[in-house]
């Protein structure tokens, strides 16, 4: 049975791609307005420049709070990272009491509402008088990529073959270069993809920020967020548009490095 | 190390090897234990306290119940429950009779490139802040966007309708930032279905809807209910995108949360920030329940 004949499967396909069409629309036409020559939205624009793109240059604050979502994101996946392999580890090669208990602990803020953790957070910093500082906003990320960490690794590190460091203890190598050696090489697509997880994670977190940033000091989504409140024009649209184009850049480059199948497995992993 | 000494050696690193196979676990665990009890534990802990203790306050704080009182008395809070509630089920029905023939299509495509290609646009978007895709919306869907230029072009409508700041915009904007975790589950199911009990069914004579009634669907339901699962918690704690879509005419608990942050009324924002965690919860709960049950049918129907 050729699927193109089918016209049950024509339907589908055409279904197909009106989805696609509506998961790219609003992406689209953020790009067209960025070239718009008007600051409202209307369609279609009477007119087509860059000025917007000036303008976003001249915005200081959008840069600083880029600066902060950088550090905060390259911070909290760093550590998520190292954590979060230890733990998996632990989870995986050992069989101690109350593992079970533990890995409930350590999945747990992925429950909880973000901005229900935000409020929390917020309360915290302000007991401890660390509001408005990166290093809160840093942990408050670290609570939401960490989870996101141990359940990919895990899942990598179960796949991954044990007898490979059995065989390098049983040889002489110490523990830290069995891993070194063996294991890491083993779960460096989890890695990557627990990383890009945690990195993409921390970068689009307003929820969490929102209540943790001072006015003068916030995080990139969170200052678009204000922005958007403020007005709309197409400063916002400019800015996206260079943020796509790296979201797509790495979009190509995962898909072209990693295996689709270790993808998905991962993919649904992470997406628990 | 000497040959002669290699016999005697063996024992030692056992035992070293035994001890660190007991308590090897341990600094593993330290770092990720100690942050999440430093931080996330203690934090639930400081909400929980704030709601009925609002030590922050002015004045010296007291135990009270006020704010509980407060949220569970007025029937106002009920409604923005039931508002919340009503969004979950919406966008989580919607991304159901999207997402199912999505998931479906995409896993018929047969050259491998383009599947590819739609895996791509399908998840892609994940990677642009939701700030960005709202605003998206905005655009599309104000009086003076596309979407309303084009209904009028062809005729459809006179003036155009109102599709940003009331609920049918929250849902078209939800819809679309959930449907890949809708999509995804459904996915790694749909692909392990064989073909060979499509055929079997359709051998012992059952026509396609009968096909998908008692073979496809049941199989595939452990897909739904999970997806259905993340999207319907993720729509309710969302905050950017229904806060911006609504523009304030609309009311769901993320909202009634920020507008108490806004006025630094730290004692109520955490009762709805714990009524919010409590739902979730409860709705976590609920279909853990569904899933388990859909597994067991799922089973029954392989067999």
């Amino acid at each position: 049975m050729k699927p193109g004949r089918d016209p049950a499967h024509t339907l589908l396909f055409l279904l197909l791609a009106l989805v696609l069409i509506f998961m790219l629309a609003p992406i689209g036409f953020v790009l067209v307005y960025a070239f718009s020559s008007v600051s409202y939205a209307i369609f279609p624009p009477p007119g087509y420049s860059i000025r917007w793109f000036v303008k976003l240059f001249q915005q200081e604050a959008l840069f600083r709070a880029a600066l902060n979502s950088l550090i905060v994101a390259v911070a909290a996946t760093g550590v998520s990272l190292v954590a979060g392999t230890l733990a998996a580890l632990a989870l995986v090669r050992y069989r101690f009491f109350g593992r079970e208990v533990l890995r409930a602990l350590f999945l747990a803020p992925l429950i909880v509402p973000r901005i229900a953790f935000g409020v929390a957070m917020m309360i915290y910093a302000l007991l401890l008088r660390r509001f408005g500082g990166l290093d809160s906003l840093i942990l408050a990320h670290l609570m939401v990529t960490l989870p996101f960490a141990i359940s990919i690794l895990s899942a990598t590190l179960v796949a991954a073959d044990r007898s490979l460091e059995e065989a390098a203890m049983d040889l002489g190598a110490p523990p830290l270069l069995t891993f070194w050696k063996v294991t890491l090489p083993q779960i460096r697509t989890g890695l990557a993809v627990s990383g890009f997880f945690a990195f993409i994670i921390s970068w689009d977190q307003v929820e969490t920020s929102l209540f943790l940033v001072k006015t003068d000091n916030k995080t990139l989504p969170v200052e678009m967020f204000y922005y958007l409140q403020r007005q709309q024009d197409p400063v916002i649209a400019a800015l996206s548009t260079f943020l796509i184009t790296v979201a797509v850049t790495v979009a190509v480059v995962a898909v072209l490095t990693v295996k689709p199948r270790d993808l998905q497995r991962l993919l649904a992993a992470g997406g628990r | 190390m000497a040959s002669s000494t290699v016999l005697p050696a063996v024992a030692p690193r056992r035992t070293w090897r035994a001890t660190a196979r007991r308590l090897g676990h341990l600094p593993l665990l330290a770092p990720s234990v100690i942050l999440s009890i430093a931080v996330f534990w203690v934090c639930m802990a400081v909400l929980v306290i704030m709601s009925v203790y609002p030590f922050l306050a002015s004045g010296p704080p007291q135990f009270t119940w006020a704010a509980w009182r407060r949220f569970l008395t007025d029937p106002y809070y009920w409604g923005v429950v039931g508002t919340t509630l009503r969004l979950g089920a919406i966008v989580t029905g919607l991304s159901v009779l999207i997402g199912y023939p999505t998931a479906y299509a995409i896993s018929k495509i047969r050259r491998p490139s383009w599947a590819l290609a739609a895996y791509l646009i399908l998840f892609a978007p994940i990677l642009v802040s939701v700030v960005v895709r709202t605003y998206g919306w905005l655009l599309l869907l104000s009086q003076t966007g596309a979407v309303n230029y084009v209904l009028r072009t062809l005729g459809l409508i006179q003036t155009p309708i109102p599709l940003i700041f009331n609920m049918t915009g929250i849902i078209i904007a939800m819809v679309h930032i959930l449907l890949p975790f809708m999509v995804f589950p459904i996915l790694s199911v749909v692909g392990q279905l064989t073909p060979d009990l499509k055929e079997a069914a359709q051998d012992l004579g059952a026509n396609r809807w009968q096909t998908f009634r008692r073979v496809t669907l049941p199989l595939t339901l452990p897909g739904v209910v999970s997806g259905s699962q993340i999207v319907f918690t993720l729509t309710i704690s969302a905050f950017v995108t229904p806060f911006l879509m609504g523009g304030g005419r609309v009311q769901i608990l993320s909202g009634l949360i920020y507008r108490d942050m806004e006025a630094v009324n730290l004692g109520f924002a955490a009762v709805v920030a714990l009524v919010l965690l409590l739902l979730a919860m409860a709705i976590l709960a609920g279909s853990n329940q569904l899933v388990r049950r859909s597994y067991s049918r799922a089973e029954v129907a392989r067999v």
